[in-house]
């Protein structure tokens, strides 16, 4: 008989993804993401007249009133500057970004809701808005999040299951270069094998994720050729 | 989550970032492509387009790519010396050089034109140019000789997405119900009352609005915004349509209403032909 998760889930079942692209006319590009119930809103100014000294900007943000305990998120966290910072560099990395350098993309992504693995879907919401606003870019950047909870491997986790977990793995990936780009592991203790595991299964759940991202694209797309 | 796997695109007619479009040598990668180790990728979303050996990708979705020729309407960020920096939503800035601003009398631009530039266009002004030329690093020169263009004032300027604009023979439209119309090449339109397109006049002079043409051009901005809300091309026709629309229905009911009733019988004309 297969384990049961608290929310009924198989343990390595992914929670309900849904998206929504263009939610918002007056930007460029813009998503709205939600997996399960966590939700992400991404707006993204495409490549427009410079007005800063930087190519690429990104703002993030958590609303106070996403998590449990309410609580008022600053710059200055280093939690949030640190995760920013990373996340600059890896979309610095995969935007085509204007050679002469005369032109801007700046990026505004808020956690609306958090009910766990919020920083995997920070990730593919900005990829969604990025290819909705039609910026050039060389591939998709999928993330998933997986964890250790009493020996078992899970994915997707809630926030009461990663209160719990062992170790929580966040893996950002470029399906077609097999390259990962962003890797965090929360841990209290884990062995060098159940470290391996985790680091696999994470990659075969992001193709996975990739793939259906991909076809649900291609389907919108569609329609909005035909049209 | 369900996925299925091994779906192949026999006839993929989309391209997303990443897609494979060549791996054998001798092909040259066009615009919004690019290449690595002797493949060529596609990166943006849009559709193939293939002449002999170069492959572009046909965008479906971008920023604003002036070219010459069109006409945009934009705001003055800036003066500069001799030039005007103007904000037309491309993707970097646009110039208006002074001396390709119009003069009423023929003479050259002197010193004290340099220094009465804000008389001409000040910051924050709403002006209507035609695209130069486009320089290498695609940053833009408009001009506005001629008495079609200039500053444009007393209107309502409404802003849709620049894809939704049909190109057309004028761009200089005056409607059915006698409001005239600038449809900018850069998703900015303009509605007034004042008459660019005739050649009698020198200066363009603005009249006052009567009570019937305000409501006009509400009217027409309205019918504006609800095509760029349903996503339908932006044309002189189809704004007519809705108007027609509108003025056989009389208008005694609530506009929006009709409005959306409107929409409404146009998707199920369009379901009942698939």
């Amino acid at each position: 008989m297969s384990l049961k998760r608290q929310d009924g889930r198989n343990l390595q079942q992914m929670r309900n993804i849904e998206f929504k692209l263009a939610i918002d006319l007056s930007v460029d590009g813009s998503c709205l993401y939600k997996q399960g119930l966590t939700e992400v809103i991404c707006l993204v100014q495409g490549p427009r007249a410079k007005t800063q000294s930087e190519l690429l900007l990104i703002e993030y943000s958590v609303s106070p009133f996403s998590n449990i305990e309410s609580k008022r998120s600053s710059k200055f966290d280093k939690d949030y500057s640190m995760f920013a910072e990373n996340l600059k560099e890896s979309f610095e990395n995969l935007i085509i970004l204007d050679e002469n350098g005369k032109s801007e993309i700046s990026i505004s992504v808020c956690v609306i809701q958090n009910d766990g693995s919020s920083k995997s879907a920070v990730f593919n919401a900005i990829t969604l808005a990025l290819l909705d606003a039609g910026v050039s870019m060389k591939d998709f950047l999928v993330s998933v999040t997986v964890g250790l909870d009493q020996g078992n491997l899970i994915v997707d986790l809630t926030q009461e299951e990663s209160k719990t977990a062992q170790g929580e793995l966040t893996i950002s990936y470029q399906s077609r270069k097999q390259k990962i780009d962003f890797y965090e592991l929360k841990t209290l203790k884990l062995q060098q094998q159940e470290m391996d595991q985790l680091s696999k299964l994470a990659v075969s759940k992001a193709d996975e994720i990739y793939q259906w991202m991909k076809e649900e694209i291609y389907q919108i797309k569609q329609k909005q050729i035909d049209q | 989550m369900q996925i299925e796997e091994n779906l192949h695109h026999d006839k993929k007619e989309v391209f997303l970032p990443g897609d494979l479009l060549s791996d054998e040598t001798g092909f040259i990668s066009g615009t919004n492509t690019y290449e690595e180790q002797g493949k060529i990728f596609s990166s943006t979303t849009g559709t193939i387009n293939q002449t002999n050996k170069l492959i572009m990708i046909k965008p479906i979705k971008c920023s604003y790519q002036p070219q010459i020729g069109e006409i945009v309407i934009g705001q003055i960020v800036q003066i500069r010396d001799k030039k005007w920096i103007v904000n037309i939503g491309s993707s970097s800035e646009a110039t208006l050089h002074l001396n390709s601003t119009y003069l009423p009398e023929q003479r050259q631009k002197t010193e004290d034109d340099e220094m009465n530039m804000r008389q001409i266009f000040a910051e924050n002004d709403l002006i209507c140019a035609e695209v130069h030329s486009v320089n290498n690093d695609k940053s833009v020169n408009l001009h506005t000789r001629g008495l079609k263009y200039g500053k444009i004032e007393d209107g309502l300027l409404i802003k849709v997405n620049h894809y939704l604009i049909v190109k057309q023979k004028r761009h200089f439209i005056k409607l059915n119900n006698n409001v005239n119309m600038i449809l900018g090449h850069n998703g900015q339109i303009f509605l007034s009352n004042q008459d660019r397109t005739t050649n009698n006049q020198k200066v363009i002079y603005c009249q006052n609005y009567t009570v019937q043409q305000r409501v006009d051009i509400a009217n027409t901005g309205k019918a504006i915004k609800f095509l760029q809300q349903n996503q339908y091309k932006i044309s002189q026709i189809s704004i007519e349509k809705v108007l027609n629309y509108i003025s056989e229905k009389k208008p005694q009911n609530d506009w929006i209403i009709l409005i959306e009733q409107f929409f409404l019988e146009q998707k199920t004309k369009q379901q009942q032909d698939q």
